[in-house]
């Protein structure tokens, strides 16, 4: 069995603790690797190198951010059939799709970062009051912690490190207990651009990922997972008032109004709701529709899930492939077997009866807005429809969830587009369209979704802080 | 004799006309090459390949354009060597000047735009008005003529093309008559990473320049020159109200004061002052002394002018190479022809008695304010020194000439530093040092120096449009 190390100050290391944990391959169900538990020393240690690097990366030119990460970006763009060959064994992922669609944006997101390193925002200097020029210097904020997600381990590591490092603040980072391969492998490839301790990887558990937060030297802390983990971090964050940057858990409401093109809809819908078997924060899974075409469009969803949408392991052609771990399946699994009586399962609903953790691709039809599908995360290849009679009402139940990640809206009628986009209270709103991200705009929502942007200069930003220097000019 | 042809469309041309210009090495004197002498129907060919290539381009995303411009900046890099030799073939700078003060910071440039490109800045969209939403959108611009300088012929026409392309318009460039070389070997190389006619270079007179700014596809002019190019553009331009964009000529004052440390200014004032003989619009070479430290200053200027600086060919062991051309020399022995008496030449003052056209290291003394060689641009190895009494006087004889663009202060006091940063009337100021140019800032000038930036967000800028979109949300 292969064993993965943690990457400190510039080397890969085992865990002060001497203890490990399995790392599963989904597709089924075996370990195949080991991982660093790592404990309050290694955190430590991490740490400690991080801050001590920072001394030397506050000092370089955004010129030079800027080349390093344009270096990494080649560096793992040439290897990206090992990289995901590395992410496919630890997820499940489907090789083909992942190199499609995984890999290409997330070398993107490092080129963006990379540029964005250059274009460091401030207001004029000037004389504000009479006598006293005042300027504008935004500057690193220090060591991070960063804690990132199973769902997709390799892009939202970049999502966090890309823009800390563009920024000039050094990194120590903790993967999912269950998915650290990619990581720990990109962190060998960027230490042959970046000064030791620059950029660091711990594994383990959330009791390391609690030390991580509550330790001293981190100066912000940024998280990608669940609401309840948000929550802790912001709570462990406040008692020295780190900064806290927050992409958390979503409930996207799916709009779609009688005026759209329902076919298109239903085949979009479903791409981007089952998509890494729906496990994504943004993914196209609350469908609300119209009622006059409601029984419509259920019928078009169905059919795209029971004949066009496949599940399979990692080297089969299909979209995607099973839940990331056995807990993830059960749970699943348990919105089923609680789904209220008037709700229909119309298509799917049920474990694949092989080895790994794979769930058929389900639609869930006559879902109400207070049953715990419609309000809860299910973060699984689950669609439910729901039914709405007008606009208002429509804004009414996309709004009425917890979560504010993201929203999409489905009509032909401009003057509609434009109103929902002002109405839903979410941080992206897709218009005919659900999931493309790009590295120019920001990710990141309101409300219990968290706070703090992904990708995009609002992300670049995040990651700095300002200071203003104001000069008497007559001493 | 080379036979250095246009590059219009993708490809390597001769003119029409069957005319041909003589390129000369300014270091030995001799023809070496012959250029195209393009006339009104090259000119024509290469606008209408920039205006179909323009659809195609305004159509990349900004991360298209990113990756093409870094593919561009690798092979330049891969290249530097060759770069390097064309240039200082055709300009006489010394080889390795060529590389870390042109090559280098210009692949630097193209890699700061690369990022720029993806960085469009817009206000935020809202209802600014009850019931209407507004957006912004930026824009390019569409065809752009170009037109730069013979003093350093590679940077100035990244400095334009650069920009101009990461933003999403096409280019017709004209290098100077005199120094075409680089920039038809750069868009040889740029050839293969951009489409068709996104790039296209034509060589030629004044004349070739007029029927540039003159023609009616360009939507925007960019010129690097004279004062007097400059007004001659912007009155052509004026006929069809293309935008103009215009760093012309400049007079840049040095303010030394008495408190600065005088042997750390002098080394910088001279080594940047005679840097590439003085031909940069920016070089420092109006030095302002405060009277009580003026004999000082002139004897420390005349003593480095003396023992440290050289000039000889490229390959010798020199500071700087010959004037660019015939003309130029002649123009600034022109100046010696004229000098008034009470004008001290306390170092240099002569041409070189070999071939080629080189001129002396020269520091004149004891000019005044009216004084024709404090007024004009020299653009020679030529640093003036006047005295001041005053901070009062010495703002007032810095801004008392027609230029803006850039200008330095030397003193170690803080207030004075900050006062002056306001008080100068130029693009740039300077403090304690001269002539650097980072790409993330602006380069550009006031009052006669004329306006538009080139370099940083702003520049880039410069090359878009703004349009507002507004829509009724009610519609």
């Amino acid at each position: 069995m292969k064993s993965l190390n943690n990457f400190i100050a510039g080397a890969a290391t085992e865990s002060s603790s001497g203890a490990t944990t399995e790392i599963i391959n989904p597709s089924t169900g075996q370990a195949y690797a080991t991982a660093q538990l790592s404990n309050a020393a290694d955190v430590d240690r991490a740490l400690q190198a991080a801050a001590t690097a920072f001394e030397e990366w506050r000092e370089t030119t955004p010129a030079e951010r800027q080349r390093a990460l344009l270096k990494i970006a080649d560096a793992l763009e040439s290897r990206a059939d090992e990289i995901v060959a590395i992410e496919s064994e630890n997820t499940g992922k489907p090789i083909g799709l992942t190199l499609s669609e995984e890999v290409p944006p997330m070398i993107d997101e490092i080129r963006f970062f990379a540029g964005a390193a250059r274009h460091l925002e401030g207001k004029s200097a000037g004389e504000y009051m009479r006598g006293m020029t005042s300027f504008i210097r935004r500057e690193p904020i220090g060591v991070c912690a960063q804690v990132t997600p199973w769902n997709y381990p390799m892009m939202m590591a970049v999502w966090k490190w890309a823009p800390a490092i563009a920024a000039g603040n050094t990194v120590v980072l903790k993967p999912s207990d269950t998915t650290p391969a990619s990581t720990v492998f990109m962190a060998e490839v960027m230490s042959e651009f970046l000064p030791a301790g620059v950029f660091n990887v711990v594994t383990g558990d959330r009791d390391t990922g609690r030390l991580l937060v509550e330790h001293k030297i981190p100066a912000m802390v940024s998280i990608t997972g669940s609401v309840r983990a948000g929550m802790e971090v912001a709570q462990s964050a406040s008692s020295d008032l780190k900064r806290v940057h927050l992409e958390l858990g979503g409930k996207a409401p799916v709009v779609v109004f009688a005026d759209a093109d329902l076919e298109a809809a239903a085949a979009a819908i479903a791409l981007a709701g089952y998509f890494n078997a729906g496990q994504d924060c943004t993914a196209a899974t609350r469908v609300l529709v119209e009622d006059k075409v409601y029984e419509k469009f259920v019928a078009l969803l169905a059919d795209q899930a029971t004949n066009e949408i496949k599940t399979g392991a990692p080297g089969e052609d299909v979209l995607y492939g099973p839940l990331n771990n056995a807990n993830q399946l059960a749970r699943v699994k348990g919105f089923i077997d609680r789904a209220p009586n008037h709700a229909e399962i119309v298509a799917g609903g049920s474990v694949v009866d092989r080895a790994g953790y794979f769930f058929t691709p389900t639609v869930i039809a006559g879902v109400q807005q207070e049953d715990e599908l419609a309000q809860s995360e299910i973060f699984g290849p689950v669609i439910t429809v729901q039914k709405f009679s007008d606009e208002a009402q429509a804004i009414k139940f996309a709004n009425g969830v917890p979560y504010g990640l993201a929203s999409s809206v489905w009509t032909s009628n401009h003057g509609r587009a434009m109103r929902l986009s002002k109405a839903l209270d979410f941080g992206v709103v897709w218009i005919n369209t659900h999931i493309p991200f790009v590295s120019e705009m920001p990710h990141g929502g309101f409300k219990h979704s968290g706070y703090g942007k992904d990708l995009s200069a609002y992300g670049f930003e995040d990651y700095t802080r300002i200071k203003h220097v104001m000069t008497n000019l007559n001493l | 004799m080379k036979n250095l042809r246009n590059f219009v469309a993708g490809s390597a041309t001769e003119s029409r006309s069957g005319l041909a210009t003589e390129i000369i090495n300014p270091s030995t004197g001799i023809a070496y090459a012959t250029a195209q002498l393009s006339n009104a129907e090259d000119v024509d060919v290469a606008f209408k390949a920039a205006e179909s290539a323009f659809e195609e381009w305004r159509e990349t995303t900004p991360a298209e354009r990113q990756r093409a411009l870094l593919k561009i900046a690798d092979a330049l890099e891969s290249r530097v060597d060759e770069l390097v030799a064309i240039e200082s073939e055709n300009i006489g700078m010394p080889l390795s000047q060529g590389r870390y003060t042109q090559a280098l910071p210009m692949i630097d440039v193209i890699r700061f735009f690369a990022g720029a490109a993806r960085h469009l800045e817009g206000k935020s969209a809202g209802e600014y008005m009850h019931g209407m939403t507004s957006f912004i959108r930026r824009e390019p611009i569409g065809v752009c003529a170009a037109i730069t300088p013979w003093n350093v012929p590679m940077m100035m026409a990244t400095f334009k093309w650069a920009p101009a392309i990461a933003a999403g318009n096409t280019v017709v460039l004209k290098p100077s008559e005199t120094t075409p070389a680089s920039t038809l070997f750069m868009a040889e190389v740029m050839s293969e990473f951009l489409p068709a006619g996104v790039f296209n270079v034509v060589t030629g007179d004044r004349d070739t320049g007029r029927l540039l700014v003159e023609h009616k596809i360009p939507s925007m002019v960019s010129l690097t020159g004279s004062v007097r190019a400059g007004m001659e553009v912007a009155k052509s331009a004026g006929n069809d109200l293309k935008r103009v964009h215009l760093e012309l000529g400049g007079n840049a004052p040095v303010l030394v004061f008495a408190d600065a440390n005088m042997e750390a200014a002098v080394q910088t004032i001279s080594h940047l002052g005679y840097w590439n003989a003085g031909q940069a619009c920016i070089a420092p070479t109006r030095v302002l002394v405060e009277a009580k430290a003026y004999e000082k200053f002139v004897a420390l200027l005349a003593e480095y002018a003396q023992n440290k600086i050289k000039t000889g060919a490229p390959d010798e062991d020199v500071w700087y190479g010959p004037l660019n051309n015939a003309n130029q020399l002649a123009r600034v022995k022109g100046f010696f022809e004229r000098i008034p008496e009470h004008a001290e030449v306390v170092a240099g003052g002569t041409s070189v008695d070999r071939p080629g056209y080189f001129f002396n290291p020269t520091v004149v003394a004891g000019v005044h304010q009216d004084d024709e060689i404090t007024q004009s641009e020299i653009f020679g190895p030529v640093i003036t020194v006047q005295k001041f009494d005053s901070e009062t006087e010495a703002i007032s004889l810095a801004n008392g000439v027609p230029y803006g663009l850039s200008s330095s202060v030397w003193t170690t006091n803080h207030g004075l530093a900050m006062r002056l940063s306001k008080a100068l009337d130029f693009g740039t100021v300077w403090i304690n040092t001269h002539l650097t140019l980072p790409t993330e800032m602006p380069h550009g000038g006031f009052k006669h120096s004329g306006y538009g930036k080139d370099l940083s967000a702003y520049g880039f800028e410069d090359y878009t449009r703004i349009k507002h979109v507004m829509t009724n949300l009610n519609g």
